[in-house]
């Protein structure tokens, strides 16, 4: 703790990116230069909910949390390194005393702050001091309706406070969004839940399905089987269309994947030159734990990922050095397996989540929850559910293992998946950086069937359209809609102008 | 064209990012169409305010 901060080097973040460009999104310098962007800080493991799939057991604060000073000695020296946004999550991050004073500190350091929660018991008070120390932004935790989410948080009337929180949030000027994990009871309930945060103030909403770890492996039913996206992901596409119409934007978690025909209008809402480009623990992202242990992604499974502690090493020495910091840098398509292994997409995907496919099935490399996979499979007549076999150890970020099994669709003609040879996979041409840093690839979007295809491809894979002669018409397309674009706002201007015009003469004083 | 300065959205299980706003041609679509209708909404029907003077002035000056 008493080594001198390094500078910091604010040359990653793009020349050209305007200050309304979210601070999370991250630029090929970014990878480049090993810029720890974001930043996800279980400040504390007190809570006082009761989450029956919180991955981090949390109920009890550790036994050895980081004091004030460490924590306030924590954030300049990420400052330093360069990141942009803090979201402080727990446990529940405000049972924290010296919460404030944490918030304070990022503020101070012009880091984008937010507080995830699951809001039971945010007080006035508690919005009013932390809104005073510059918070910006609230995420709220909300499940379900009611009924689901009192039952799955394990607190009576804690979806009341939630929306409450929400609306209390949103009257002090917080930007407020609401984060919802997707179980097998949830989509029935997703159409009302979001027209309910709509109209508590919601302005984000970000989906993400339950995870195997901790809590969710003691109750597996709690977990989505992955042969039901073949009905979920069409309702979150209804769903983000309906929700821009309205003002609330959906934004997919990572790992709700990937590739399938939902790609190109989500991952980058709207932009769709953005696509999943794989996991990036450790690369532009931190998890940092209650006691200090630092991990490429909060939800990571500590005994795999936990990379060291700022009270035995730098952050920076972590950062740059730890081997667990780093995989996400070293790995190549070498290591992924089963159906990913022979995926089109292996190299730039890498199997999605490493959360999540490392919790489920003790290994990553292969994560059955993916759109393109499951559409691939139902095809030839298949699917894939999972069974646990294996408890969690009683730990925070423990977990225990899953058996995944493919079977027919019943009722389906199966014919089966066709052989696929991986040494016929695309390897992409990684460079390292001389800090260590590599960039993920970024795909072309084939504009016969909006499917992302690998640059050298002339014609689509998915589709066989001819790629070039699909972008000519797509271009030709283009230029039309932004012309309308530009007409219709022209006329809109001037019209604004006229009124304007009109409203000065009328309050003009008479001549003479 | 190049992708050196096209981000990588980076969703991790935090607080969501509230500064992203939609892009795209179709949200640009939506968002100029729904000003245009708040405009025609401002200034009423002038279509068929205008057929109904013609009316008028036609039924006027028919009966000079």
């Amino acid at each position: 703790m008493d080594q001198p901060l390094p500078s910091p080097d604010l040359s990653a973040r793009s020349p050209d990116q305007p200050a309304s460009v979210p601070a999370r999104y991250c630029y090929d310098d970014d990878f480049r230069k090993l810029v720890p962007v974001l930043v996800v800080w279980e400040t504390t493991l007190a809570c006082n909910l009761k989450c029956q799939h919180c991955g981090s057991r949390a109920g009890r604060p550790r036994p050895d949390e980081l004091s004030t000073d460490e924590a306030l000695d924590l954030v300049d020296r990420l400052a330093a390194l360069g990141t942009r946004e803090i979201s402080l999550i727990g446990g529940e991050a405000y049972l924290r005393k010296d919460w404030v004073e944490i918030i304070r500190r990022c503020r101070s350091h012009g880091i984008r702050t937010a507080v995830q929660t699951g809001a039971r018991n945010l007080t006035d008070r508690r919005l009013d001091d932390a809104v005073e120390a510059g918070l910006q932004a609230i995420g709220i935790s909300i499940d379900g309706l009611p009924d689901l989410h009192d039952r799955v948080r394990g607190v009576p009337g804690s979806y009341d406070q939630a929306i409450s929180a929400l609306r209390r949030a949103k009257e002090r000027g917080l930007a407020v969004s609401v984060n919802t994990q997707i179980g097998p009871e949830t989509p029935d309930h997703l159409p009302e839940l979001m027209d309910r945060i709509i109209e508590a103030g919601a302005t984000h909403w970000q989906i993400q399905f339950t995870v195997a770890m901790g809590n969710a492996v003691d109750n597996p039913d709690l977990l989505l089987q992955p042969h039901r996206l073949l009905d979920v992901m069409p309702l979150l596409a209804r769903l983000y269309r309906e929700g821009l119409d309205r003002g609330l934007l959906m934004v997919v978690g990572n790992n709700v994947g990937y590739y399938g025909p939902y790609e190109h209008i989500w991952r980058g809402l709207g932009d769709d030159r953005m696509h999943w480009s794989g996991c990036a623990a450790g690369q532009i992202g931190i998890g940092i734990e209650a006691d200090g242990t630092l991990k490429g992604c909060p939800s990571l499974a500590t005994s795999l990922y936990a990379a060291g502690n700022i009270r035995e090493m730098s952050v920076e020495d972590i950062w740059r050095h730890a081997d667990r910091m780093q995989f996400g840098r070293l790995r190549s398509v070498d290591e992924l397996w089963g159906y990913c292994r022979t995926c089109y997409y292996a190299d730039i995907c890498r199997a999605g989540c490493t959360w999540t496919s490392e919790s489920l099935l003790g290994k990553r490399g292969n994560n059955p929850y993916c759109h393109y996979r499951v559409l691939d499979l139902a095809r030839h007549g298949l699917r894939e559910r999972v069974v646990k076999i294996k408890d969690a150890p009683n730990e925070a970020f423990a977990i225990g293992e899953f058996a995944l099994i493919q079977e027919p669709i019943p009722g389906a003609d199966s014919p089966g998946l066709p052989e696929r040879d991986p040494a016929t996979v695309h390897r992409h041409a990684y460079e390292r950086s001389p800090e260590g840093g590599v960039v993920p690839p970024s795909l072309t979007l084939c504009r016969g069937c909006n499917q992302y295809i690998w640059p050298h491809e002339t014609g689509c894979p998915h589709c066989g359209a001819d790629v070039a002669a699909a972008a000519a018409q797509h271009e030709i397309d283009s230029a039309r809609r932004r012309a309308l674009i530009r007409e219709t706002q022209r006329l809109l201007d001037e019209a604004r102008a006229a009124k304007q015009s009109a409203a000065k003469q009328s309050v003009a004083p008479l001549p003479g | 064209m190049s992708n050196a300065h096209v981000p990588h959205p980076r969703p991790m299980y935090m607080a969501t990012m509230t500064e992203a706003i939609a892009g795209g041609d179709l949200s640009t679509m939506k968002q100029v169409a729904a000003e245009a209708e708040q405009h025609l909404a401002a200034y009423g029907d002038v279509s068929g305010l205008l057929q109904l003077l013609k009316v008028e002035i036609a039924k006027a000056e028919a009966k000079g």
